[in-house]
């Protein structure tokens, strides 16, 4: 006989996987999981441009035709990711994992707005500061998974 | 919001998993649907109608108090 009070805690290792790829649908799993591929994907592109661009100290004019290229693969990363946002919204079943998604997004977007005024703050204050980019980025895409995590623990994603 | 989904599945020996099959959701938005902390969209609360053969609002009460079960 099924239990009906079921709601027991699943023992697996959840920062392995925050989400119990058992209890969700092959699409909505596909779905979400392809947004943090592409942020992952689209955090580590723009990190290895920002990277490289400090190699050309000459500015624009000394860029390779290579490297333009590779400018571009962020952008095209992006777009990818948009469109993965874009299906999940669209395609997800789930009203829970939705919500997840949401409120991680949200939580990303807070940290990345704090980072922002913080780094803007220190700018004013001390002067030039060069980090204020990368921070505010990965303050958006830290953000957004620290809350992913904690999302899927706090509904049992786990 | 308060509602009886944890009684009418009781009442048919579902368990949450058999519940979220039929629904095509997850146990954990059963789970969270049952304890109050997340609210269903209108077709989701549609179907669940449905699926129990009563009213939205025989299963849903927005004014009664919801005693929280945490799981």
């Amino acid at each position: 006989m099924n239990n009906v009070d079921d709601d027991e805690k699943f023992n697996r290792k959840w920062w392995l996987n925050p989400m119990d790829s058992k209890q969700l649908s092959d699409g909505d799993r596909r779905n979400a999981k392809l947004i943090n591929l592409w942020i992952v994907i689209v955090a580590l592109l723009y990190a290895g441009v920002v990277k490289i661009v400090k190699l050309f100290e000459g500015g624009v004019d000394e860029w390779p035709i290579w490297f333009w290229l590779f400018m571009f693969l962020p952008i095209v990363a992006t777009v990818f990711l948009i469109h993965a946002l874009y299906r999940f919204c669209r395609d997800t079943k789930d009203e829970l994992l939705k919500r997840v998604i949401y409120e991680s997004l949200s939580i990303g977007f807070a940290v990345a707005f704090f980072i922002h005024i913080c780094s803007f703050v220190a700018k004013v204050a001390v002067g030039p500061f060069e980090l204020h980019g990368i921070l505010t980025f990965w303050g958006l895409v830290l953000g957004y998974f620290i809350g992913f995590v904690l999302l899927c623990r706090k509904n049992c994603y786990v | 919001m308060y509602n009886r989904l944890r009684v009418l599945r009781a009442e048919r020996r579902w368990s949450q998993a058999i519940l979220a099959e039929k629904l095509g959701v997850s146990r954990q938005t059963v789970n969270a649907i049952e304890a109050g902390r997340f609210d269903p969209s209108l077709p989701l609360a549609f179907a669940l109608a449905k699926i129990f053969d009563q009213k939205i609002e025989e299963i849903f009460d927005p004014d009664k108090e919801v005693v929280m079960k945490e799981s």
